[in-house]
């Protein structure tokens, strides 16, 4: 009987670290999926890279949209869905545009100030590059100009740009696609 | 005709003047005796007060084959004696009429032939030209010309689907062997259109029909508006638009792609922004409720 006892525990431990291995192989192999550099080309990266520059200039588009005195409230609340599906998350933590002291603030809370701004802002995004990849983002990096009141100010900016495979829907049917997804807004180097 | 020869011709004529004053010498110069030389001689002095020697006489008039021409003077001389001013008369007044008339005749079939090749040549590039087929493509509504861009054009055989360039809203066709050629219309904007080309048939031009697509038309209407009448346009796209759209938009060089659906399609075209305004539509696919179930797009 002990020896039955002793050969079956032998037997599950032997079981259950096989399990974890194979467990650790599958978390591997399911990061590994996820590593840009590991699934794309550097040419596919920089084509990628290219249309993430594109989204950035249309995130500022639809920012200023927010400013115009003309937007009706659903043009203004279509103009928040459209950059909401632009972003990771509806609560990045951005720049204050409207300040000075280029506080902190959450997308949503930007969203709000800038509905109320008396006069229209115009975002100009220049000298836009993207550096090399981490795992799962890469950043862009470009200078900022905010045209407001016939004043012109301007950021070097830095914004974490994230790309990764999402189950998406197409109606009926579920696909995995490579999705880009705009992220947090810091100044460059902190200046 | 060359001098020497026209000398032969003064000489022919001296003799047979000389013969008019003394009509009973009927020989030529190979028996024109020393008596017959002083007698021109003499007649020479009487008619023109010219004197000409016995040995000039000798040397050029009795040579059968003279191989040069004597000096001008003495040409004018004889030329007088046979009636004329000079030698310069003679020489142009002595061109046979059977020669002329030779060379008129000549100068007629030359140009004859002349125009018979041209016509030839002609008919050639007439009936070439014709051999080469011409395709007209117009918009089947509005009758105008497609842009060239939004349509490509295919021959197609049992090998090979063979691109061909459309330009200025024209198709040219080179002659080819085949009795039919099949060419095939495609587009993103236009419902496919197959087109039977008979060459043995003496039409130039085919003016081919393209029929609008119209929700393709809306969507190229659409990417290329601002945001005026969003509302409006975001009923028609939902209209337009399949629940299961699948978006490709094919980036730089065919390097990557991303996709979106109905919802995230829609919202880029309801608010176009510039990066919305450089997408191109190579295709689109319909389902069976005619609604916009798949379309490919560039990114320029």
């Amino acid at each position: 009987m002990k020896i039955v006892i002793f050969y079956t525990t032998i037997f599950f431990l032997f079981l259950f670290s096989f399990e974890g291995k194979s467990q650790a192989v599958i978390s591997t192999e399911s990061q590994k999926s996820k590593d840009i550099k590991v699934q794309f080309s550097e040419n596919s990266v920089k084509v990628f890279q290219q249309s993430s520059q594109s989204k950035v200039k249309d995130f500022y588009e639809y920012l200023g949209l927010l400013t115009s005195k003309t937007l009706s409230e659903e043009l203004r609340k279509q103009t928040e869905e459209n950059i909401y599906s632009l972003v990771e998350n509806k609560n990045i933590e951005i720049i204050d545009f409207t300040s000075a002291e280029n506080a902190k603030i959450n997308l949503q809370a930007l969203i709000l100030k800038l509905m109320r701004e008396t006069y229209e802002i115009k975002f100009v995004v220049k000298s836009e590059i993207s550096f090399p990849t981490s795992a799962n983002y890469w950043l862009n990096s470009y200078l900022l100009e905010i045209h407001q009141n016939n004043k012109i100010e301007s950021k070097k900016i830095e914004q974490k740009v994230y790309f990764s495979p999402q189950i998406k829907s197409f109606g009926s049917e579920q696909k995995e696609v490579w999705v880009i997804s705009l992220g947090e807004i810091s100044l460059k180097n902190g200046i | 005709m060359g001098d020497l020869e026209k000398f032969q011709k003064l000489k022919k004529s001296v003799l047979l003047e000389y013969q008019k004053h003394y009509p009973y010498f009927q020989g030529n110069w190979k028996n024109f005796s020393s008596q017959d030389i002083i007698n021109l001689i003499d007649l020479v002095q009487q008619i023109l007060k010219e004197n000409v020697s016995e040995k000039w006489i000798y040397t050029h008039l009795k040579k059968e084959d003279n191989e040069k021409l004597p000096r001008k003077d003495m040409l004018d001389i004889f030329s007088k004696f046979v009636g004329y001013s000079g030698w310069d008369e003679f020489s142009f007044e002595k061109i046979p009429e059977e020669n002329k008339k030779r060379k008129n005749k000549f100068g007629l079939i030359g140009i004859v032939l002349l125009v018979v090749i041209f016509g030839f040549f002609t008919y050639l590039l007439i009936i070439q030209s014709n051999k080469n087929k011409i395709i007209d493509l117009k918009n089947q509504y509005t009758s105008e010309k497609i842009d060239e861009n939004e349509v490509k054009a295919y021959e197609v055989n049992e090998k090979e689907k063979r691109p061909l360039p459309i330009e200025n809203s024209q198709i040219r066709l080179e002659e080819t062997e085949n009795k039919n050629t099949k060419i095939l219309i495609e587009s993103p904007y236009y419902q496919k259109k197959t087109v039977w080309i008979d060459s043995e048939k003496n039409e130039e031009k085919t003016v081919v029909d393209l029929k609008p697509e119209d929700y393709a038309m809306m969507l190229k209407t659409f990417i290329k508006s601002d945001i005026k009448d969003w509302k409006t346009r975001k009923v028609q796209l939902d209209t337009i638009l399949s629940d299961n759209l699948e978006v490709m938009v094919m980036l730089k060089n065919n390097l990557g792609a991303e996709y979106f659906n109905k919802k995230e399609f829609s919202e880029k075209l309801i608010l176009p922004t510039a990066s919305v305004k450089k997408m191109k539509v190579l295709e689109i696919n319909k389902d069976n409720d005619n609604k916009i179930k798949f379309i490919r797009i560039l990114q320029e």
